[in-house]
């Protein structure tokens, strides 16, 4: 277990290492970013020069990358040219409302997806069942920039339940939440409901009806246990497209997190910011795959990582 | 029985794939098409009818006229017959609009899949018929690009190189192709070791023509599953960059930038900004999958879905 640990946390630390190399040498090779930044601003060619020399721009790509590398391992990608501040602190000042915009659409996934699962496999082809299936459509294809105005419009607007943007009143998490759940949601119900009508068939579920477990036991241990396998890998999988999710969602209800934040570093050419959102959501990724590994192992029993 | 205990017993819905199959054929036309997908097919072919032939025939998709501003859709009060599906905040006609928005759609999904699909068969194929160091170096670029939201990657992109509809294909494109070369690569390493492609080996046909004349043609089917969901997924992409203003730059129009104009608007309850555009990505999406979930009955009756 701590081998195969810490062989994964290598390999995600190498991926990471690539991850950040490509986004700077991509960047270098688009153009000077700060012969980018300033020419709007009618700076003279003089002063360009100056800031480029200032901040480092006018030595070898070389030395530059290595200069990045160095301080990249430290989390120090620079300032941002926008804020003026340190670009991953400012990325570390708003991951708190990410998470707890990613938790909550977890919450609702879990919440939503198990019942709705449950309701679908009772009696397959029902209309309970088709009506399941036709929700699940509509959350795999409504996408999320179209959803989050239709629920403002009627929760916000029509019916104000809820504000219309911010965090800070008491239920302004609920709507962007929902929005950012709507897919996973619909993934989620999907293979946990073919996973429950397969393992209502198996032997070991028979088993447990012929030693007269509880239903009741027999539907959580039994049934739901083994359906889940399949639903941890699923929502897993998921996550990297849920970040990317919360880029829209975030920005279509002003929800200051990561997402929005990477929308506007890349909308003004920020690039030390663009960086380090990439590198971070990338980190992010690396480090969920590996929770979900290890999820899985603790789910199954019957699986050791080796 | 009643309670949970219904859960825990073989569902009664649940036939046997012969009676499943059976069912399928019956309900299906002759052609062995359901409607449904027939329907699909229709809303596919409506789009590209509408962005092609309808916008000469429309109003002009750029002139503003302030006093003709944010006019309902037809059958709502205080509407104008000249502007049938209504007019956004600058007195746009929203019909053109969505006409020419739907050509950007239609060709970022409809190219960027092309060129996932070449770029990803030749890779995935190649990874999974050489397999060794190939196959290791193409799984280890997979890793790399996966751990990065397509999303992101692609603002990233589309800032660095240009906002043009040509590069957001490309860049589109170019994001994709790991899922189709996942599958490639799946299909043939498990084809490789069978009878057909064995055979073809011991008989001398030189690597080239196994791969395209035998391997090629026996993972269409997966393939095509994937790249029906995936030209779903690409309209879904190019209105997202335009939401976020990074898609096709002002005035021409995108049905994400169409959105997100609306939503100046939302507050006032003015819903028509961007319910017309919205429904328009959701059935286009909604046909691709449901036409992709057909193709995957067709293909692998055992998958998920198999129980419907």
């Amino acid at each position: 277990m701590i081998r195969f640990l810490g062989a994964r946390v290598l390999g995600a630390a190498l991926v990471l290492w690539v991850v950040a190399s490509l986004t700077f040498l991509a960047v270098m090779a688009s153009g000077d970013p700060i012969t980018a930044a300033l020419q709007s601003t009618g700076a003279s060619p003089e002063m360009i020069d100056q800031v480029r020399t200032e901040l480092g721009y006018d030595r070898p790509l070389a030395v530059q990358y290595v200069d990045f590398l160095a301080h990249a391992v430290r989390g120090d990608f620079g300032e941002s040219f926008r804020y003026g501040k340190d670009a991953m602190g400012l990325v570390a000042g708003r991951l708190p409302n990410t998470i707890a915009l990613a938790l909550a659409a977890l919450a609702v996934t879990v919440a939503l997806g198990v019942p709705l699962a449950l309701a679908a496999s009772w009696r397959p082809n029902s209309p309970v069942d088709r009506l399941v299936s036709l929700v699940c459509a509509g959350g795999q294809a409504i996408p999320n920039f179209v959803l989050g105005p239709v629920l403002l419009l009627v929760f916000a607007v029509a019916i104000p339940l809820f504000p219309v943007s911010g965090t800070t009143a008491p239920f302004a998490i609920v709507l962007p939440a929902l929005t950012l759940a709507a897919y996973p949601v619909a993934r989620l119900v999907r293979v946990l409901r073919a996973g429950i009508l397969e393992a209502r068939s198996a032997d070991y579920v028979r088993t447990a009806r012929s030693k007269g477990l509880r239903p009741s036991r027999i539907v959580s241990r039994h049934v739901l246990a083994n359906a889940m396998l399949p639903s941890v890998t699923v929502l897993g999988l998921q996550v990297a497209g849920t970040l990317g999710g919360a880029v829209v969602v975030e920005t279509v209800f002003s929800w200051p997190g990561v997402g929005s934040l990477a929308r506007d570093a890349l909308m003004s050419s920020d690039v030390n910011l663009a960086l380090a959102v990439v590198v971070a959501f990338a980190a992010a990724v690396l480090v969920v795959n590996l929770v979900t590994d290890a999820v899985y192992a603790l789910v199954d029993p019957r699986i050791r990582l080796t | 029985m009643s309670g949970p205990s219904d859960l825990t017993a073989p569902a009664r819905g649940a036939r046997s794939r012969r009676g499943r199959l059976a069912g399928r054929a019956r309900r299906a036309g002759r052609l062995g098409v359901p409607a449904r997908v027939w329907v699909c097919v229709a809303v596919i072919a409506a789009a590209i009818v509408v962005s092609l032939v309808l916008p000469p025939f429309l109003a002009d998709f750029a002139e503003q006229d302030i006093l003709d501003s944010l006019k309902p859709p037809v059958p709502w009060d205080g509407s104008d017959p000249a502007h049938p599906l209504g007019t956004d905040t600058l007195g746009r006609d929203i019909l053109a609009r969505l006409a020419v928005g739907l050509r950007v759609s239609l060709a970022v999904a409809a190219f960027g899949t092309l060129i996932a699909l070449v770029v990803g068969i030749v890779l995935g194929v190649l990874a999974g018929y050489r397999g060794g160091w190939t196959d290791n170096i193409l799984m280890r670029v997979a890793d790399v690009q996966l751990s990065v939201p397509a999303l992101v990657l692609v603002m990233f992109a589309v800032t660095l190189i240009g906002r043009d509809t040509p590069t957001i294909i490309v860049v589109l494109g170019l994001v994709t192709w790991v899922a189709f070369a996942r599958v490639a690569r799946a299909q043939v390493l498990s084809l490789r070791e069978q009878d057909l492609v064995v055979a073809s080996r011991s008989l001398g046909l030189p690597e080239w023509r196994i791969l395209t004349r035998h391997v090629l043609p026996s993972i269409m089917g997966p393939l095509s599953v994937l790249a029906s969901v995936e030209v779903g997924a690409l309209v879904v992409a190019e209105a997202a960059l335009g939401y976020l203003g990074l898609g096709v730059p002002p005035p021409h129009p995108s049905l994400g930038a169409m959105i997100s104009e609306g939503q100046q608007v939302l507050t006032a309850g003015i819903w028509w900004p961007v319910v017309m555009p919205g429904a328009v990505i959701a059935a286009l999406v909604l046909a691709a999958n449901v036409l992709g979930d057909w193709l995957r009955d067709r293909f692998d009756p055992l998958s998920e879905r198999s129980f419907r």
